[in-house]
C-alpha cells in the first residue's frame, strides 16, 4: 500500500482520445446476433428466393427449374377457377373468422378482467384452445360432428333434438361454417389475451376519476375502456387477419377443401397443387400472391405499432 | 490505497458535452465528496472513474498508472451504487463473499472475511437472508460490506444514502464517517445533499454543468465560496444575496444595495473603485434590529418556529432574505426592520463575473 | 353488487364459450375410455361403460403411437434448444450493447415472426431436400428453431430490460468480467424467462402441424399430431377410440405445462404486442 505520494499522471499514448475500456464494440453486438441472423435468412430467405424464381419460371413435376417463363405461372393460376374460388372463399373465411373472434374476445376479455370468484380457472380454461395443435383439435371436431358416432349427434338427440345421424360435414356450406367456428374457438385465446393486457393496462384510478366525475358505468365504458382499448384491438385484429389467412390445419385435417373445392382456401390450393398434383410453378405462384398480401398486412402491423409506440413515448 | 488524478477530462454524447475539462487530484486516504445539482454530471464522472464509462478526452490515472483502457474489472476499484444493485438471487454472505470468489478464493478465505466485515457492520444475523428481506438500511450495509470485503483501492460511493429516510441517513452518515477513520481508504462520495457534503468530507468538489466549480474543505467552500453558484450552493437556508454598488468611503469602502440603502462602511475593505457587485450574507450573520436608523431594512413576510431556530423571512426590495437566529422573535406580518451584520462576514462577487472579490 | 352475485353472473355469461371449450376435452376423456364396440353402436351414452384404459395400452404397444411421441418430445426438445442458443445472445446483445441497424434488426425479426412456413413450404421442403434432410428430424428441428425464434427473440428482450443494469455493472466491478458477469448475475435473473419462453416455443414446436407433414413422409417419423391425423385417414373404419385416447395423450400434459405460463404470456403479450 504506497503512502502519500502524488506522482504526476504517466503521459499515456491515450490521452487526449476516447478509452476503449477493454468493452466489446458494435462488432462483438453482431456476432452475437450473426447466429439469430443466419438462420433465419437461411432457412427463411432462401426459401422465399426459391417460391419467387420458381414462380417465375417453368418448372417440371420433379423440380427441375427450366426456362424463365415470364408471368405465365400467374396467369395460368389465374385462369383456374379452383383458383379463383380458393380466393374468395379465402376473403369469407379470414372476415368471418376474424370478425367473429373479435366479437367474441372483447366481451370475454372485459369479463376477465372483472374481479370475481374463479376467474384463475375461468382465464384458464378460455385460453386452453391455445395450448393444443390445431390439428388435433380438428380431428377431434372433426369427430365431435361426425354424423353417425360423434358426440354432437349424441347430445342432440339425448336432448330430444332430429339430429340422430345428420351429416354435419357432407353439406358444404354447413361444412365451411363449421370450420368457421372452430376456427373462432382457436383465435379466442390469443386474441383475449392482446386484450387483457390493454385492459389491464389502463390504470384503475382512471375509472375512479371518472366516477367522480359521475359518469355511469355504460359512459366510461364508452370513453374510457374503448379508446384505450382501441389500439389492441387494431393489434389483435390485423395480427388475426395474418394468422387466419394462412391457417391450414383445420380445413386440411377436417374436409380437405372438399366437398368439391367448396371449402378450399388459397393455401390448401398451394399445398395440393404442389404436393398433389406436382404443378410446381402454379403452387410457387399461389404461395407468390399470399406472400404479397401477407407483407402488406405485415408492414400494415409494423406502422401501427411504431405510430403507437412513438404515442407512447410523447 | 491509491491516489487518484483525473487530469482534463471531458465526456461527449454526441455534439452535447456532459463533462467538461475536469481536473481533480485526489490523495491517498482522502475522502472526496463530490456534489452539485441534480444532472451536473457528478454520477458520470464516478462511473468514468470506475471505468464503467469511456472517457472522451484526458486522462485517470490511479497510483500514477493511467486506466483509460482498463475495464473496471481490473480497476480494483469498489463502488456502492444507489440502487445497492444487490445480486437479489445471492445471500448477504453470498453477496459480500461475491469479489473474492470472482478472484478464486477459498472457501474458508471468504467465509472469515465475509464473518470479518459482517462483524462491523453489525450483519451478523442477516448472512442466510435475501436482499428483498432487508430493510433499506440492511442493504446498504450490505452494499457497503460488499465494497469493503477486498480492500480495493479506493471506494466510490454514488448518492448511497438517498434512499433511506432521515434518522437512518444522519446515522449512516456518522458510520460511514468512522468506517472511513479505521479503514482509511480513499473514497469518492458523490451526493447532491449539501449537509452530507460538508459533514462527511476532507474536501468538497463542488460541481455545475459538467464544470467543477471550487474544490476545497468544507469550511473554506463555506467561508469563501469562490463564486456566486458556491456561494448559493452551500449552507442552508441559502445565502441571501443582493445586487449592490461597492463604493469609496474614507479609509475604507462602502456598500450600498439597489434594493435600497444607506451606503454601509466596511471597515474591513479596502476602497475601491465604484463597481457593481453581488453581495451575499448567510442568514446566520444577519440580525434583526429596529427600523430606525439602519442602513438596510426590509419588511417580515413570514416567521418560521424551527424549535431551536427562528428563520424570518423578509422582502428587501425584490428580494427574498432570510434571518436564521437562536433567539425567538417575535415579529408581525408586514412589520418594517432593519438589519445589521458584522462585515467580516460579507461575501463580495463581481457581477459580471459572478467570481468573488478578494482583498 | 356484491362480489359473489357477480361472479354468478360472470361465470354464466362465460358459460356458453366454456362449455365449447371443454367439450372437445369431454369427448376425448369420454371415447378414449370406450370400447370399441361402445362407439359404433346406436345407443350411445357420455359415460363409458367403465373405466377402460386399453386403448392407451394398445395405442403404446401395438400401434406405435410412442414412437410418434418419442418423436415429437426429440424434435420440440431440439427446437426449443437451438432457439434458445441463438435467441438468447441476440437477445442481450439487443437489450444491452449498441448494435448497428438495431431499428431494421428488428422489424425484419417482427416479419420473420408473421410469415407462416406454409406460405414458403414448397420453398422450404426443396432446400431440405437438396440437403438431403427430407425424412431426417433435424429438417423439422432446423425449421421449427427458424420460424419461433423470432418469437423468443421478443419475449426474452422484454425480460432481459427488465433487469436492472447496474447488477451486472456491479459484478465488473467486483471483478467479473463480461462473460462472467453474464453467467453469474445476469442469466440466474432472467431464468424465469428464459423458462417461459422455452416453454412457449417448446408448446409451439410440439403443436406444429404443417412441417413436420411436409418434411416428414416416412410413418415412423411423424410427429404425434401428424401421426394422429394421419390416423383418421385410413380408408377403413376409423378407429375413433384409439384416436381419442392419442389425443389426450399428445394434449393433455402440454396443456397443463402451458397453463402454468398463462399469466405470464397476459402482461408479456400486451408489451410487446404494441410497443
Ligand atoms: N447516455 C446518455 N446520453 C446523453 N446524455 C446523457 C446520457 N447519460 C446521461 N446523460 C446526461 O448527462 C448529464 C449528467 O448526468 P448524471 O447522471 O451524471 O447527473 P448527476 O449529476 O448524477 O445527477 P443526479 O444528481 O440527478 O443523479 C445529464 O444531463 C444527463 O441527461
Ligand atoms: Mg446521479
Amino acid at each position: 500500500m504506497p503512502g502519500i505520494e502524488k506522482t504526476a499522471p504517466r503521459r499515456a499514448a491515450s490521452a487526449g482520445r476516447s478509452s476503449k475500456l477493454g468493452l466489446p464494440g458494435p462488432a462483438f453486438a453482431l456476432i452475437l446476433i450473426a447466429p439469430c441472423l443466419l438462420l433465419s435468412v437461411a432457412v427463411i430467405g432462401y426459401p422465399i428466393f426459391d417460391v419467387i424464381r420458381m414462380s417465375l419460371f417453368d418448372v417440371s413435376r420433379t423440380g427441375v427449374v427450366r426456362e424463365f417463363a415470364g408471368l405465365a405461372n400467374f396467369a395460368k393460376a389465374f385462369a383456374d377457377p379452383v383458383f379463383l374460388q380458393a380466393a374468395r372463399q379465402t376473403v369469407i373465411w379470414t372476415v368471418c373468422v376474424v370478425g367473429g373472434t373479435l366479437l367474441v374476445s372483447v366481451p370475454i376479455a372485459l369479463i376477465l378482467n372483472e374481479d370475481f370468484y374463479g376467474r384463475t380457472i375461468a382465464r384458464t380454461i378460455v385460453l386452453l384452445p391455445w395450448a393444443i395443435s390445431l390439428a388435433m383439435t380438428a380431428v377431434v371436431w372433426r369427430y365431435v360432428v361426425n354424423g353417425d358416432f360423434g358426440t354432437l349427434n349424441m347430445t342432440l338427440a339425448a336432448l330430444g333434438l332430429p339430429f340422430e345421424n345428420y351429416p354435419w360435414l357432407a353439406d358444404a356450406r354447413m361444412a365451411f361454417l363449421i370450420e368457421i367456428l372452430i376456427g373462432i374457438l382457436v383465435s379466442v385465446p390469443f386474441t383475449v389475451t392482446i386484450l387483457l393486457g390493454g385492459l389491464t393496462s389502463i390504470p384503475e384510478s382512471l375509472y375512479e376519476a371518472s366516477a367522480i366525475d359521475g359518469a355511469a358505468s355504460t359512459k366510461s365504458f364508452y370513453y374510457i375502456t374503448l379508446p384505450l382499448l382501441w389500439p389492441f384491438m387494431q393489434i389483435a385484429l390485423v395480427l388475426n387477419v395474418i394468422y387466419v389467412f394462412n391457417s391450414f390445419p383445420i380445413i386440411w385435417i377436417m374436409t380437405n377443401g372438399g366437398p368439391a373445392n367448396r371449402t378450399d382456401i388459397l393455401i390448401t390450393y398451394v399445398y395440393k397443387q404442389a404436393f398433389a398434383f406436382g404443378k410446381l410453378g402454379n403452387a410457387a405462384a399461389g404461395s407468390m400472391v399470399m406472400f404479397a398480401i401477407l407483407l402488406v398486412f405485415a408492414l400494415v402491423y409494423l406502422f401501427l405499432t411504431k405510430s403507437q409506440g412513438a404515442r407512447n413515448d410523447d | 490505497m491509491a491516489s487518484i488524478n483525473l487530469s482534463n477530462i471531458r465526456k461527449q454524447y454526441g455534439s452535447v458535452t456532459i463533462i467538461d475539462d475536469v481536473s481533480i487530484a485526489i490523495e491517498d486516504r482522502e475522502f472526496v465528496v463530490l456534489v452539485g445539482p441534480s444532472g451536473c454530471g457528478k454520477s458520470t464522472l464516478l462511473r468514468m472513474i470506475a471505468g464503467l464509462e469511456s472517457i472522451s478526452a484526458g486522462t485517470i490515472a490511479i497510483d500514477g498508472e493511467v486506466v483509460n483502457d482498463i475495464g473496471p474489472q481490473r480497476r480494483d476499484l469498489a463502488m456502492v451504487f444507489q440502487t445497492y444493485a444487490l445480486y437479489p438471487h445471492m445471500t448477504t454472505a453470498q453477496n459480500i463473499g461475491f469479489p473474492l470468489k470472482l478472484r478464486g478464493a477459498s472457501q474458508d478465505e471468504i467465509g472469515r472475511s465475509v464473518a470479518e466485515v459482517a462483524n462491523t457492520l453489525h450483519l451478523d444475523a442477516l448472512l442466510d437472508r435475501q436482499p428483498r428481506a432487508l430493510s433499506g438500511g440492511q442493504r446498504q450495509r450490505v452494499a457497503m460490506g460488499r465494497a469493503m470485503v477486498r480492500e480495493p483501492r479506493a471506494f466510490l460511493f454514488d448518492e448511497p444514502l438517498s434512499n433511506l429516510d432521515a434518522k437512518l441517513r444522519h446515522h449512516m452518515r456518522i458510520e460511514l464517517r468512522q468506517l472511513h477513520k479505521s479503514l482509511g481508504a480513499t473514497s469518492i462520495y458523490v451526493t447532491h445533499d449539501q449537509i452530507e457534503a460538508m459533514t462527511m468530507a476532507d474536501r468538497i468538489v463542488v460541481m455545475n454543468r459538467g464544470k467543477v466549480e471550487q474544490v476545497g474543505t468544507p469550511l473554506e467552500l463555506f467561508d469563501k465560496p469562490a463564486n456566486v453558484f458556491v456561494a448559493g450552493f452551500l449552507g442552508s437556508p441559502t445565502i441571501n444575496l443582493g445586487n449592490a454598488t461597492l463604493g469609496a468611503g474614507d479609509g475604507s469602502a462602502t456598500l450600498e444595495f439597489h434594493a435600497g440603502s444607506g451606503p454601509i462602511d466596511l471597515a474591513n475593505v479596502p476602497p475601491s473603485a465604484h463597481k457593481e457587485v453581488v453581495a451575499g450574507v448567510r442568514p446566520q450573520h444577519l440580525e434583526v434590529v429596529s427600523p430606525e436608523g439602519a442602513k438596510l431594512t426590509g419588511t417580515v413576510d413570514l416567521v418560521e418556529h424551527t424549535g431551536c431556530e427562528t428563520n424570518v423571512i423578509l422582502s428587501v426590495g425584490s428580494e427574498k432574505w432570510t434571518v436564521q437566529s437562536r433567539a425567538r422573535q417575535h415579529l408581525t406580518q408586514g412589520e418594517n426592520v432593519g438589519l445589521v451584520f458584522d462585515p467580516t462576514n460579507l461575501h463580495l462577487f463581481a457581477a459580471d463575473t459572478k467570481e468573488r472579490i478578494r482583498w | 353488487m356484491t362480489k359473489a352475485k357477480k361472479s354468478l353472473v360472470c361465470w354464466a355469461l362465460l358459460s356458453p364459450f366454456l362449455l365449447v371449450v371443454l367439450f372437445p376435452y369431454a369427448t376425448m376423456l369420454s371415447t378414449s375410455l370406450k370400447q370399441k364396440d361402445e362407439i359404433f353402436t346406436f345407443n350411445r351414452t357420455w359415460l363409458p361403460r367403465e373405466l377402460y384404459l386399453g386403448n392407451f395400452a394398445e395405442l403404446l404397444f401395438e400401434k406405435g403411437f410412442g414412437r410418434a411421441l418419442a418423436n415429437s418430445l426429440a424434435i420440440s426438445i431440439g427446437a426449443t434448444v437451438l432457439s434458445l442458443a441463438v435467441a438468447i445472445p441476440a437477445a442481450y446483445a439487443l437489450t444491452r450493447m449498441r448494435v448497428p441497424a438495431k431499428g431494421a434488426l428488428t422489424n425484419y425479426l417482427l416479419i420473420t415472426q408473421m410469415i407462416s412456413p406454409i406460405v414458403l413450404i414448397v420453398g422450404l421442403f426443396r432446400m431440405f431436400a437438396y440437403f438431403g434432410l427430407v425424412n431426417s428430424l433435424l429438417s423439422v428441428i432446423i425449421a421449427h428453431s427458424a420460424f419461433f425464434m423470432a418469437f423468443a427473440v421478443w419475449m426474452l428482450q422484454s425480460y432481459f430490460a427488465t433487469i436492472p443494469k447496474d447488477l451486472e455493472e456491479a459484478a465488473w466491478i467486483d471483478g467479473a468480467g463480461r462473460f462472467s458477469a453474464f453467467v453469474r448475475v445476469f442469466l440466474p435473473l432472467c431464468l424465469p424467462g428464459i423458462v417461459v419462453t422455452a416453454i412457449f416455443t417448446f408448446v409451439n414446436s410440439w403443436n406444429e402441424y404443417a412441417m413436420s407433414l411436409t418434411l416428414l413422409r416416412q410413418v415412423s417419423q411423424q410427429t404425434a399430431p401428424v401421426q394422429i391425423a394421419f390416423l383418421t385417414g385410413t380408408l377403413y373404419q376409423i378407429e375413433w377410440h384409439l384416436i381419442m385416447a392419442a389425443t389426450l395423450l399428445a394434449s393433455v400434459p402440454v396443456a397443463i405445462v402451458f397453463a402454468s405460463i398463462q399469466r405470464y404470456l397476459i402482461g408479456g403479450m400486451a408489451l410487446g404486442g404494441v410497443k
